[in-house]
């Protein structure tokens, strides 16, 4: 009884010892394979304006700072994460003018860091005007100065921070995981 | 407490056929804002002209939006729920043989969605897509179950008033 027993726990430790030695064997010699997933052109990706922007100091040019705020996925694995900087900049600047004219900004926006540090193409403008003041400009030039015309402009045009805009993905990335 | 009761047997108009209009209004909104997602993961660019169209209702700010097929729906949460609470409480008073306004209850459905928006809008808290959903739901109970009961009384007044006026027509031309 006793041998019998001893038998069988002889055995059933060789067996337990065999098969933890496959296994690690098989996770050494195991090839890593790399997943490949495509972001799609089309992707939406928001993004949010850190911070604000007006005519008044925007020239065409300038980098605007953008990140973010959702994050993209494609089959499950997170390819753009959330909190990642945007590259953009200042495509059009209009500075409020006479006769209540008002002032209009444009941003573009280029493109963003994957995960993988490779740069994902976007594409997307965001477009805000100030409030014009002809109405008052007119009233106020016709019937009491002349000058009210010329003194009289337009407000700013403001891209508040926190405004969200959607961007595309522009073309195909393919990103690979290991 | 304001009480204004219709009841369809008397009027011999069914209350469905008269908020018809309605339900198809509200059932196109309701799809646009399905379609426009739906159309642009399909990278079809006539999602454009869908998402459009909704703007005139809503801000859209995608942070604000459920998510559905990859892509933000063409109303924010909120607006989404109002619109399907009073699609769907038009749907229920519809085959209701009487229907009638309860200013109280409707108050009680209205209340999360004010009281979520203004502590929101003032800073104290941010809502989240869920609750703001929920509460623009409730809030299109509560509004629906008051609009129904007056579009339907209007509707009434303004065919009882053509009614009217036909007939005097025709007595103006048998004096003469």
């Amino acid at each position: 009884m006793i041998i019998r027993r001893s038998k069988l726990l002889f055995t059933l430790g060789l067996v337990l010892s065999l098969w933890s030695m496959l296994l690690i064997n098989f996770s050494f010699s195991a090839t890593t394979i790399a997943e490949k997933v495509i972001l799609r052109a089309g992707t939406p990706v928001i993004l949010s304006l850190e911070k604000s922007i007006s005519t008044d100091i925007a020239n065409v040019g300038d980098p605007v700072d953008l990140v973010v705020i959702r994050e993209v996925k494609v089959d499950g694995k997170t390819v753009i994460e959330t909190g990642s900087s945007v590259r953009g900049e200042v495509s059009a600047v209009e500075k409020k003018g006479v006769i209540g004219k008002p002032g209009k900004i444009s941003i573009a926006v280029k493109s963003v860091v994957g995960v993988d540090g490779k740069n994902v193409p976007l594409r997307a403008t965001l477009t805000r005007e100030g409030k014009g003041k002809e109405t008052t400009a007119l009233i106020v030039g016709l019937v009491l100065c002349i000058l009210g015309l010329f003194l009289i402009k337009g407000e700013h045009g403001v891209i508040t921070a926190g405004s969200e805009i959607k961007a595309y993905v522009d073309y195909d990335v393919e990103f690979e995981f290991n | 407490m304001m009480q204004l009761c219709f009841n369809s047997s008397k009027n011999g108009i069914k209350h469905w056929k008269i908020f018809l209009p309605v339900y198809v209004i509200l059932f196109l909104i309701l799809l646009d804002s399905v379609l426009a997602p739906f159309l642009e993961s399909k990278m079809i660019p006539a999602s454009y002209y869908f998402y459009s169209i909704l703007r005139n209702f809503c801000h859209q700010l995608p942070s604000r939006c459920l998510w559905i097929f990859g892509s933000n729906m063409g109303l924010c949460s909120r607006c989404f729920g109002i619109y399907l609470g009073i699609f769907l409480i038009g749907i229920y008073l519809g085959i209701k043989a009487k229907i009638k306004i309860n200013l109280k209850v409707s108050t009680i459905f209205m209340i999360p969605l004010l009281i979520d928006g203004i502590t929101q809008s003032i800073g104290l808290r941010q809502s989240d897509n869920l609750l703001r959903f929920v509460t623009g739901f409730l809030f299109g109970l509560g509004i629906g179950s008051i609009f129904y009961p007056l579009y339907f009384r209007l509707v009434i007044l303004i065919k009882k008033s053509i009614k009217k006026g036909g007939g005097n027509r025709l007595v103006k031309k048998q004096t003469f």
